[in-house]
Formats: C-alpha cells, sequence, structure tokens
C-alpha cells in the first residue's frame, strides 16, 4: 500500500533520515517508534510531498508520489503541530477542511457531524477551537483528517500533549478506524501506544529505520529475557531467565521464606534499550 | 481535482480569510474601521465641504460704479454664496482652474447703466465662467443672478426716486427716438404715466415691505419672456485643479490606509498559517500549491476592494458629498488598486521568512511607504523633490488613481502611468512573492 524505498533527508549537516526503506500493507496500523528527533515527521512530510527527498522514493501503490495532488486526495494527515484555525470554530474548521477536498453540500455537512462525533467534540462543535484544551484540540485535529473519508491516515504523534482521558479515547478511535479496514501509519515515542494500536512497528533511530516486526516479534528477537525479582527480608534476588513462570515455580519449591516475587518482563522499551544502548523517553 | 473544484477550494480560502480578518479584532480595526476615521478625521482639518452645494463665486468688477458696487454688495448677501472679489477676469479664470472658487461673474463697463434702464434696454449682460462638472451649481448660479436681477427690477418699483430716473430717462430716450409714429409716442408716454401712478399707489402700501423672490416670480409672468440678467456661462477648465473639499482629501488618504491594512492582515495570515501549521494541512490537501495562494490572493484582492468601496461610498453621502467625476474611471482605479495590492501582499508574504518579519519588519516598511505614499499628507501640497520621492510606494500610485476618479479627472492617456503600474505590481509582485514563499519554517 504505503511504500517507501531508501528515504534520504539532510538539513545541512543534520542528517534526518537516512536510507529508510519501508513497506506498509493496506488494512494495518503501522507504528513508527521512536525518541524525538528520529526523524518520524520528517518521513511523514517526504511521504505526504510536503519535502521533497534526498534521495529516495515514497508513493501509495497504484497512485503514485504524493507530489501529485490527486493522490493526496486518499490521505489523510493528522500533523503533529496542531493545525487548525483558532479563530473558527470546530465545525468551521471542518467544513472548511472538507471544502478542499471538494466536499459541499449535504455530504459535507453529513461528513463533519459524523467526525464531531468520532471524536467525542458534538456538544463543543459551535465553540471556537481557541476555547478548546490541548485534548480538545488533539481531537479535533485528528478530525480534520478524517473529514473527506480517506482510506489512508498519518497520524503524526496523535495523542502529543494530551490528558489520559483524550489519550484513551484517541487510541480507541485508532482501533476502530483500524476495525474499518483503513491503513494508518502511527508515530509515537510512547512505546505502551504503539504496543497497544500497532499491528507492526518499525524503531526508529537517528534517521534510520533499526527494525519492523509486530511486537511479540520485536521483543522476541531483541528483549532478551525476563527477569524474576525474589525478595527475602532486605535481600532481592535478580534472575534472568526465558522462561519466568517455570523460574517462579522453581523458586517457590526451592525455599520457602520468600517475601515477595516479581516477574519484569521485556518490552518495546528494552527492545530499544538493547538496540541503541539508550532509553526512548529522557 | 478538476476545474470546479479547484475554484471551489479557491473561494474557500479567500472567504476563510476574510472571516479570519473580521474576527481578528486588530486587524479588522485597522482595515476597516480606521481608515474611516481617518478620512472624516482629516477631512475635517483640511477644511471639510460639509456645507453642502455651497457656491464660491468670483466676483470682476469692470464697471467700478455705485451701482456695480451695490450688485455685489447685494450678491454678498446671498445665503450659500461666498464671494471673492478679483481685479481682472483672467485671474478669476485662473481661481476656476485652481479650485479655489466654483464661477466666476464679469460685471461689464456699463454695467449700472443698463440696469437704471431696464424698461428700454436688453436687461443686465452679465459673463460668468463656471467649472465644468458643476452642472447643478451652474443652474444654482444662473439662477441666483436672475432672482437677484428681478430683486433690483423690483427696487425700482419700490423705490420712487430709482424709478423716477428710470421714468425720466425713458421719457428722455423716448423724446430722442425720431421713427416713432406720434400715436404710438402718445400710447408709450401715457404707459409711463400709468407706470409713475401705479409705483406711486403701492408705494404707499408696502413701502417698507422689501421685494422677495416671491414678487420676483410674479414679475417674470407678468412679464413674459423678458428676463432683467442675461447670464452667459463659459466652461473654464479645471486641469490640475486642486481638490473641491476636505474629503476628496481624506478619503483617498483612507483607501491608502484600507489598503495598507488588507495588504498587512493578508500577508501576514500566510506567515502565520506557515509557523501555525494550517499551511501544511494546506499542503496536503489535494490542491496545488499555485492554488493555494490564488486563494490568498483572491482574499486580498476581495477585501481591497470591500474597503475601497465602502469609504467610497462614505464619501459620496451626507455630510461628506465628494462628487465622483467620472465613476468608469472610480470603479477603473480601485479594481487597479486591488491587483496592485495584492501584488505587495504577496511580495511582503515572500521576502518575510517568519511571522514576526512579517509583522515586524513588513509592517514597518509599509507605514513608511503609506506615509510617503500619501497617507499622512496629501501628495499635491508636498515639495516637487518629496513628490518624485514618493514614486517608489505604490501608495501614491493608487492615491493618484482614486484622486484620478475623484477631482483629477482622469482619462484613460492619465491613468495609464498608473494603471501600469498597478498591473505590473499585481502580476510581478504575486510572481516574484510566489516564487519567493517559503513553504516550511
Ligand atoms: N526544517 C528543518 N530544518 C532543520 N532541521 C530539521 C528540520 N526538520 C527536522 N529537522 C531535524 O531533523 C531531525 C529529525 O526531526 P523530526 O523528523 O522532526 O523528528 P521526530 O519527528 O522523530 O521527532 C531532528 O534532528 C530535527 O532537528
Ligand atoms: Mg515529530
Amino acid at each position: 500500500m504505503i511504500v517507501l524505498r531508501d528515504l534520504r533527508k539532510s538539513f545541512g549537516p543534520v542528517v534526518a533520515v537516512s536510507g529508510l526503506s519501508l513497506r506498509v500493507e493496506p488494512g494495518e496500523v503501522f507504528g513508527l517508534l521512536g525518541p524525538n528527533g528520529a526523524g518520524k515527521t520528517t518521513t511523514l512530510s517526504m511521504l505526504v510531498g510536503l519535502i521533497t527527498p534526498d534521495a529516495g522514493t515514497a508513493e501509495i501503490e497504484g497512485l503514485g508520489s504524493c507530489s501529485r495532488p490527486l493522490v493526496r486526495a486518499s490521505l489523510g494527515v493528522a500533523p503533529q503541530a496542531l493545525a487548525l484555525y483558532d479563530q473558527l470554530s470546530a465545525r468551521e474548521n471542518l467544513h472548511f477542511f472538507g471544502r478542499l477536498y471538494g466536499l459541499t453540500g449535504t455530504r459535507l455537512r453529513q461528513r463533519v457531524e459524523t467526525v464531531l462525533g468520532l471524536v467525542g467534540l458534538s456538544d463543543r462543535g459551535g465553540d471556537r477551537a481557541g476555547t478548546y484544551s490541548g485534548g480538545m484540540k488533539r481531537r479535533l485535529n485528528l478530525a480534520a483528517a478524517l473529514v473527506h473519508d480517506p482510506p489512508v491516515l498519518l497520524l503524526d504523534e496523535p495523542t502529543a500533549g494530551v490528558d489520559p482521558q483524550s489519550r484513551a479515547s484517541i487510541i480507541d478511535l485508532v482501533r476502530a478506524l483500524r476495525a474499518e479496514g483503513r491503513t494508518i501509519i502511527y508515530t509515537t515515542h510512547y512505546m505502551e501506544e504503539a504496543q497497544k494500536v500497532c499491528d507492526r512497528v518499525g524503531i526508529i533511530d537517528r534517521g534510520a529505520l533499526l527494525d519492523v516486526g509486530r511486537v511479540d516479534e520485536l521483543i522476541a528477537r531483541h528483549g532478551g529475557s525476563s527477569v524474576v525479582a525474589v525478595k527475602r527480608g532486605d535481600v532481592e534476588e535478580l534472575i534472568e531467565t526465558h522462561d519466568p513462570t517455570r523460574t517462579v515455580a522453581d523458586v517457590l519449591r526451592a525455599s520457602p521464606d520468600v517475601e515477595s516475587i516479581r516477574i519484569e518482563r521485556p518490552d518495546l522499551e528494552t527492545v530499544f534499550l538493547s538496540m541503541t544502548g539508550r532509553r526512548l523517553r529522557d | 481535482m478538476n476545474l470546479t473544484q479547484a475554484i471551489g477550494a479557491i473561494l474557500s480560502i479567500a472567504l476563510k480569510d476574510l472571516r479570519l480578518l473580521v474576527r481578528d479584532k486588530a486587524a479588522a480595526f485597522f482595515t476597516f474601521i480606521f481608515p474611516m476615521l481617518l478620512a472624516v478625521f482629516f477631512g475635517f482639518v483640511f477644511g471639510g465641504g460639509g456645507d453642502g452645494g455651497n457656491l464660491t463665486l468670483g466676483i470682476v468688477d469692470e464697471d467700478r460704479t455705485q451701482g456695480s458696487g451695490q450688485f455685489v454688495q447685494d450678491l454678498e448677501k446671498v445665503a450659500g454664496l461666498g464671494v471673492r472679489r478679483f481685479e481682472a477676469a483672467d485671474q478669476a479664470q485662473q481661481a476656476i482652474r485652481r479650485g479655489e472658487v466654483d464661477a466666476a461673474v464679469v460685471l461689464p463697463r456699463g454695467f449700472a447703466d443698463s440696469t437704471s434702464s431696464v424698461f428700454s434696454g436688453q436687461g443686465m449682460e452679465i459673463k460668468g465662467y463656471i467649472a465644468p462638472g458643476a452642472g447643478a451649481q451652474a443652474g444654482l448660479l444662473t439662477g441666483k443672478l436672475t432672482e437677484l436681477g428681478f430683486r433690483r427690477l423690483m427696487d425700482s418699483f419700490t423705490s420712487p426716486r430709482l424709478l423716477q430716473t428710470q421714468l425720466d430717462r425713458a421719457r428722455q430716450q423716448l423724446g430722442q427716438q425720431q421713427d416713432i409714429t406720434p400715436q404710438r409716442r402718445g400710447v408709450i408716454s401715457s404707459f409711463l404715466d400709468s407706470v409713475q401712478a401705479f409705483s406711486e399707489d403701492m408705494d404707499e402700501r408696502d413701502r417698507a415691505e422689501e421685494a422677495s423672490t416671491d414678487s420676483g416670480e410674479k414679475a417674470t409672468s407678468a412679464l413674459g419672456d423678458w428676463t432683467p440678467v442675461r447670464v452667459t456661462l463659459e466652461e473654464v477648465s479645471r486641469q490640475g485643479a486642486g481638490p473641491r473639499s476636505g474629503f476628496e482629501v481624506s478619503f483617498p488618504q483612507g483607501v491608502v490606509w484600507g489598503l495598507m491594512g488588507c495588504t498587512l492582515a493578508f500577508g501576514i495570515s500566510l506567515a502565520e498559517e506557515r509557523s501555525r501549521g494550517t499551511l501544511l494541512r494546506l499542503t496536503t490537501a489535494p490542491l496545488t500549491r499555485g492554488h493555494i495562494l490564488l486563494g490568498k490572493a483572491v482574499g486580498c484582492f476581495v477585501s481591497c476592494t470591500l474597503v475601497q468601496a465602502i469609504l467610497i461610498v462614505m464619501a459620496l453621502l451626507p455630510p461628506f458629498r465628494v462628487q465622483v467625476t467620472s465613476p468608469v474611471a472610480m470603479v477603473a482605479a480601485v479594481l487597479l488598486c486591488s491587483v496592485g495590492f495584492t501584488g505587495v501582499m504577496m511580495l511582503l508574504a515572500g521576502f518575510a521568512k517568519t511571522e514576526t518579519a512579517a509583522q515586524g519588519v513588513g509592517r514597518a516598511v509599509m507605514i513608511v511607504l503609506a506615509l510617503v505614499g500619501g497617507g499622512s499628507v496629501p501628495l499635491f501640497i508636498l515639495p516637487k523633490i518629496v513628490q518624485t520621492l514618493s514614486g517608489v510606494s505604490p501608495f501614491r500610485w493608487a492615491t493618484l488613481l482614486i484622486e484620478g476618479g475623484l477631482w483629477r479627472q482622469f482619462e484613460l492617456a492619465d491613468m495609464l502611468l498608473p494603471g501600469g503600474i498597478m498591473i505590473g505590481l499585481g502580476v510581478g509582485g504575486f510572481a516574484l512573492g510566489a516564487a519567493m514563499f517559503r513553504w516550511q519554517e
């Protein structure tokens, strides 16, 4: 569906994206997981034709490069930087963005109400975007990407700077959109989100894609062993193992004086740490 | 995206920007309200013109007799008529050309003589000059002078001494006339006697009562086609004339500030869309970059036209009553200015690489250009050197075009240079500004 081939982009001395290749299948949610400055936004910008790559290509299979306006009609983009008119109401914002995609009349009005409902802003739709909280703006920013009902969604950090409630509702919405069969690229630096919503995840750092796969595959490949922490009195013993259940059973059988026992399974954070020697969020 | 959709998208960008402009209180104030306040305020500072239809009349008294002096004094008493005396007819004509007076009247040698022989002569001959395009004022002037003539005629009836002289003179002329039959001489003589008797009779009844316009009108019907004053008017072209009222100066200034407001508002809005991220949404929509800038340009063009139209329509209304001497030139001037300043807007957006630059340097440059371009002091009272310097300011050419429609009486040839500059600015400014425009922060 979406194919990136050896994309490269530098800003002066800064290499933002260095030879990134990627294939996103139709109907999947693909997560681009990486810390700030990894090159996620630059990659998406090249995909939508906003930035011309120094080298490489980015295209929608069967349609071509998004530098062609017509191809962009099938994309819904929710930029990382909120892109809304504060002086316009949520409805007016969505109405305007819908017009840009050629929607008019009843169909436009219906779509505006539908997406307002999807992001839970129906009752505040008449208020100016400038009066919204961070979470509400984020949701409106997402709604603006959906108004023309595009089959492909590019969501750049759609939960940045929102309250836990908005975050949960955005994640639910992305799952619902996936269930409708849309193809989604979802960038984030929150590994929990990637684990929750993404079918496959690409780990990106310093402009390069380190590995791509299902979450369990990535953990199996790079997560290393689980750790069982056993506490006796003031002493905590850490046991590395590939089969934590078995290890716990063994520990309990051997010594009955255990105060507490804890299993630390590897997650994407561990994966990132083992691949880069750094943590996702500093 | 087909053409209809593209036009729809361009128009919705323009509409969105107009809506944003109206909602941005500061921008709306400087674009629409401030120019109006300025036009009204400076209009009064420059001497207004709120006396509605007042006529300034130049008088040249070539007769220099007591009678003609009396006539001028009578004129000075007429309400709604300002009188200025001139030594010679060409001075008065010069004053019309400069727009200092609306019309001028020459009282020829022998003027008083002809007044005191109203019964035998042709009435007074008054030669007048008037600026073209002052049709209503020309009618007013003829009316006022005729009224004055009748009043003098009626004065003859009500002032026995004056009538006596006239009757005596008429009898004397009658006596000198050789080619009249004795029969006819007798009829006229008895007519003169009866006039004298009638007048003495009337005189007793309303000696103190001054003759009014009313009685003048009655006299007209009694005397048929005969008029005591014959006014011949000649047009004096007002080329290079000055404005007729303060508002003809101040409303073009208002237009300058209105254009500046629009240009700044739209130029800054492009920089703002870039820094606030909405431009990104526009560029990821299925539009070309040309569509986006065209949308901005249409919005700017419409708001420029709107602000000019508001100001000019306002200027036409009381109490300002600015006259548009050439409606076609006026409409053309407005549209040309809108084209030109849409180009200036794109230049501003292209050169200002950041929102801060647009807000700071952009605003400063525009204000200076507006000031030297006629936004603060009317161009025609600036020294020649400054007038020449102001040629670099697009506002100067806009002022010229707007004034061309108001009082400069521009014809096609006069509009070629400033109009050409506006079109050049519009097309060139758009092309250069669009080429220089940065699409990302
Ligand atoms: N317009 C730009 N000019 C200069 N440097 C940029 C620009 N955009 C991004 N960068 C740099 O490129 C790198 C990748 O940035 P970005 O793609 O925004 O990362 P991410 O979205 O993963 O946080 C960063 O080092 C960033 O500073
Ligand atoms: Mg980013």
